[in-house]
């Protein structure tokens, strides 16, 4: 799909009748609009939007028609307002037309007193065919993916950052082009179904059921709360750590500061690092516990066990695995396990028989045997255990140790910083957040662990109601179905996740792809599960710089674009889409800059770029002047009332 | 026995939460009930489990994931109780169950309860021995370390060093 | 609840019957949430009822 043009009449602060060409053309496939801020770029973008699928997202959005124009109506007087989108598709040239006609009211108002939608088809021979079914423009671009090709400055940065809009925008787009919303409502309905089958229970005379059910009641919303309360300190958590970023830039740019900031930084990693480690360890000990400290007690025991009985003696008359009706069998198939016939009299028979006696149940010879076995299994289990512990447990104090050390540099580095003039205040500042950040971190633990204390109880009892109620039939049908419910649930749930990871990984591969190819140094691009990353060097080190936030938004944008495409796309005709974005050139280096021209065309094939006057002249319009098809101009009015003029095509 | 759920109460019953909740040593109410089984046994030490409202209750299934260890420590258990018993008799009541189902349930049900009973004094062990008077995670983590130092320092001979250890430990 | 058996063919059935129920409430606009829980547990109680005898 390509947008040849965009027509407005009286929309916003567009007074009057102005048209926009965009360029269609492959060569030169750039259209710039210059305009300040304020100027209308936004409005364009929401024009083209409304047309499409009558949505607006402007503040004081029933104030379309433009101020001026509408001051100047008289009572019983009309005026229209509308916007034509003409898109390119499948080599067909499509129509929409969107338009409201408003009336003045005796008392001043406005009333909008009536509206059309039209698609239209224009005909090789210039004709054109009405009555198109507004159907066909939601298959050439949806609703929901048309995001993916419409970038504003502030998206851009966001998911330059990954930060939290970022993330979701990311997210979100997964999500939607994963299109399997149904699983998701399907799951959401087996949830709240699972509840309802509980509430089914019939309680007869069981007050300790009505007991429990009150319980989980009070349980569920404490942890909704616990939930809420954990999102709510996490997101502070992110404003705060993005505010320490922000001082720590601010604090690095500092020549004399930054040798000791560097240093500080490389502190603090390591401290985090030590910290996961001793984590990890007391999950291991607690893995061991689990598996070895009772038999490291038994241990102690064994020796007093042996001076009870002598179970040796017994030991050796018994054969391990054979019982009693074993023996039987053989006896009356007539032939042993080795071949040989047993008769009654004969003398396999008599060993048999005899052997029988040795044979639990008649005989606890065996079960000594077995007995023995296990007990030197716990020998040798309970062996290590102490010498296992010991180790993991110096680890963790030479962990916590080095933690201390290294708070304490991190200390005198802060002392230092304090002292230097020039940053005094912002390490005070940065202190200060770090302190918040730490009692956030704090509450976030707490919570987390008493969210975990409250799920488990939450299994328990309902284990438990699960389990009463099966003391009566009807409750015994209800639990099946419950059952059923959650396994259900569980089943959606996989395969979601599974789909899911599929179309993440695809993202991943189509933005290292890209930031592979936009990228001037041996840097890669490193996307985790939840949407965070890093650019790292050849080394492994993570990196930032200004221009590298911009080239990984563009990677971002690509991958996305790459992937609603993807979704739009007919099997036979690969068709060309357009990438309606905020220039970001200005913060590019030289080369950066090239290698984002060069690769603009794999990314997509209309390029509609808008710049504020300052950043495209100069060095940014050298390189890419060659590539401006249309260039425009959004002059801002400011006579009676503020509306935009186009000038330009 | 061993397919029953196994429910402790009261003070008992907060003890094991607290063991499993607060100190990073034991992830399952059934993990604090095996390790408390063995150090009642260590050190002599039975406890009575009284009827209350507050309860800790480990399901059946999940003691089905350990059974053959209670099973073991159960008899060896009774074996170290039951010092005045013949050895014919010792034997079948401490290994009744070991491959037939279908034994005498009643008398089974001796070895499993007296684990129960040391587990409810060991439980009692394991909570002063590792919180104590502490209050944070560290100190839990480093009593713990203590307190498995002291027994890997021990050697049990006979009934009378397991009566002292016992004494020691109360 | 380990002593419930549940049958996988029932289960693959049913989720291929409740899939389908919500493509059909996703072009129902003004159906209420209440409304489609409740279709889909009558759905569930039918084909449960069936293996349960």
């Amino acid at each position: 799909m390509l947008i040849k043009s965009i027509e407005l009449k009286n929309f916003r602060q567009f007074k009057g009748k102005q048209k926009i060409i965009f360029s269609t053309n492959k060569n030169d496939n750039i259209t710039v609009i210059k305009g300040e801020n304020g100027a209308g770029k936004t409005t364009l973008l929401e024009a083209f939007l409304w047309c499409l699928y009558g949505e607006l997202n402007l503040p004081n959005k029933e104030k379309i028609l433009t101020e001026d124009i509408g001051n100047e109506l008289k009572p019983n007087d009309t005026e229209d307002v509308f916007v034509e989108v003409n898109l390119i598709h499948h080599n067909k040239e499509y129509i929409m037309r969107r338009l409201h006609s408003f009336m003045k009211l005796n008392n001043g108002d406005l009333d909008r007193v009536s509206k059309i939608e039209k698609v239209l088809l224009k005909n090789p021979d210039g004709t054109l065919t009405e009555n198109i079914d507004k159907e066909e423009i939601y298959n050439i671009l949806p609703d929901e993916l048309s995001t993916y090709f419409f970038f504003d400055g502030e998206r851009i940065e966001n998911l330059s950052k990954a930060n939290r809009e970022g993330k979701k925008d990311i997210s979100n787009a997964v999500k939607n082009i994963l299109g399997l919303d149904i699983l998701l409502d399907a799951e959401k309905h087996l949830k709240k179904i699972i509840k309802e089958f509980e509430d089914e229970y019939s309680e007869d005379n069981q007050e300790e059921m009505k007991q429990l059910k009150n319980d989980l009641e009070d349980l569920r919303s404490k942890k909704d709360n616990f939930k809420q309360l954990i999102e709510t300190k996490t997101e502070e958590k992110e404003i705060l750590n993005f505010k320490i970023e922000e001082l720590n830039e601010k604090i690095k740019k500092n020549s004399s500061a930054q040798k000791d900031q560097q240093l500080r930084e490389k502190y603090e990693d390591q401290i985090y690092n030590n910290k996961e480690d001793i984590l990890s360890l007391k999950k291991d000990i607690e893995k061991n516990n689990k598996n070895s400290f009772p038999e490291f007690l038994a241990n102690k025991l064994i020796d007093l066990c042996s001076d009870k009985i002598n179970l040796s003696d017994i030991e050796t008359k018994g054969i391990l695995g054979i019982d009693g009706s074993a023996i039987d069998t053989i006896i009356k198939r007539g032939e042993c396990i080795c071949g040989q016939k047993v008769v009654e009299g004969n003398k396999n028979y008599k060993n048999l028989v005899e052997q029988k006696e040795f044979q639990p149940p008649a005989s606890l010879g065996t079960i000594i045997l077995q007995f023995n076995s296990q007990t030197s299994e716990v020998k040798k289990t309970g062996e290590d255990f102490f010498e296992d512990f010991k180790g993991k447990y110096i680890s963790i104090e030479k962990k916590r140790d080095s933690i201390e050390n290294l708070n304490k540099e991190i200390n005198n580095i802060s002392d230092r910083l304090k002292s230097a003039e020039d940053v005094k205040s912002l390490e005070v500042k940065r202190e200060t957040k770090k302190d918040e950040l730490q009692k956030i971190q704090n509450e976030i633990i707490q919570y987390t662990s008493e969210l975990n204390i409250i799920e488990s109880t939450i299994d328990s009892k309902e284990s438990e109601l699960d389990k009463l109620a099966l003391n009566n039939n009807k409750n015994n049908k209800i639990a099946i179905r419950k059952a059923y419910t959650a396994e259900l649930r569980k089943k959606i749930k996989k395969y979601y996740e599974k789909k899911e990871n599929q179309i993440r990984q695809d993202l991943n591969k189509q933005v290292g792809k890209i930031f592979k190819q936009l990228i001037e140094t041996n840097h890669q691009i490193k996307i985790n599960d939840d949407y965070t990353f890093e650019v790292v060097d050849i080394d492994g080190n993570t990196s930032t710089s200004q221009g590298q936030n911009v080239i990984t938004s563009f990677a971002f944008i690509g991958g996305l674009i790459n992937l609603a495409k993807d979704k739009l796309d007919d099997i036979e005709v690969t068709e060309p889409y357009p990438l309606v974005m905020d220039a970001p050139f200005s913060k590019l280096s030289n080369a950066h800059r090239e290698n984002v021209i060069k690769l603009l065309p794999e990314i997509a094939e209309q390029f509609i770029l808008f710049t504020v006057d300052s950043q495209f002249d100069g060095e940014v319009e050298k390189t890419v002047q060659p590539k401006i098809g249309q260039q425009y101009n959004l002059k801002m009015h400011m006579d009676n009332k503020k509306y935009t003029e186009i000038i330009g095509g | 026995m061993l397919a029953d759920n196994v429910i402790f109460y009261g003070d008992t019953a907060n003890k094991m939460r607290f063991l499993k909740d607060e100190t990073n040593l034991f992830s399952r109410f059934l993990d604090v009930y095996i390790a408390g089984g063995v150090v009642g046994m260590l050190f002599n030490q039975k406890g009575e489990n009284n009827v209350t409202n507050n309860k800790a209750t480990i399901f059946a299934d999940q003691i089905s994931t350990e059974s053959m260890r209670i099973k073991y420590f159960s008899s060896l258990a009774f074996i170290i109780d039951n010092s005045d018993l013949s050895e014919e008799i010792l034997l079948k009541e401490a290994f009744s169950d070991w491959f037939s189902e279908n034994y005498d349930q009643d008398s089974n049900n001796n070895k499993y309860k007296l684990f129960q009973s040391y587990a409810i004094g060991g439980i009692d062990i394991l909570y002063d021995e590792i919180v104590g008077e502490a209050t944070d995670k560290e100190s839990y983590l480093y009593n713990f370390y203590k307190f498995i130092k002291k027994i890997e320092n021990e050697n049990i001979d006979d009934e009378m060093d397991r009566a002292i250890l016992g004494g020691l430990m109360s | 609840m380990s002593d419930l058996d549940i049958d996988q063919n029932t289960l693959e059935k049913l989720i291929t019957k409740i899939i389908k129920l919500e493509k059909k409430f996703a072009n129902k606009r003004g159906m209420l949430e209440r409304e489609k829980r409740s279709e889909i547990k009558k759905l569930i109680e039918q084909e449960v009822e069936v293996n349960a005898d």
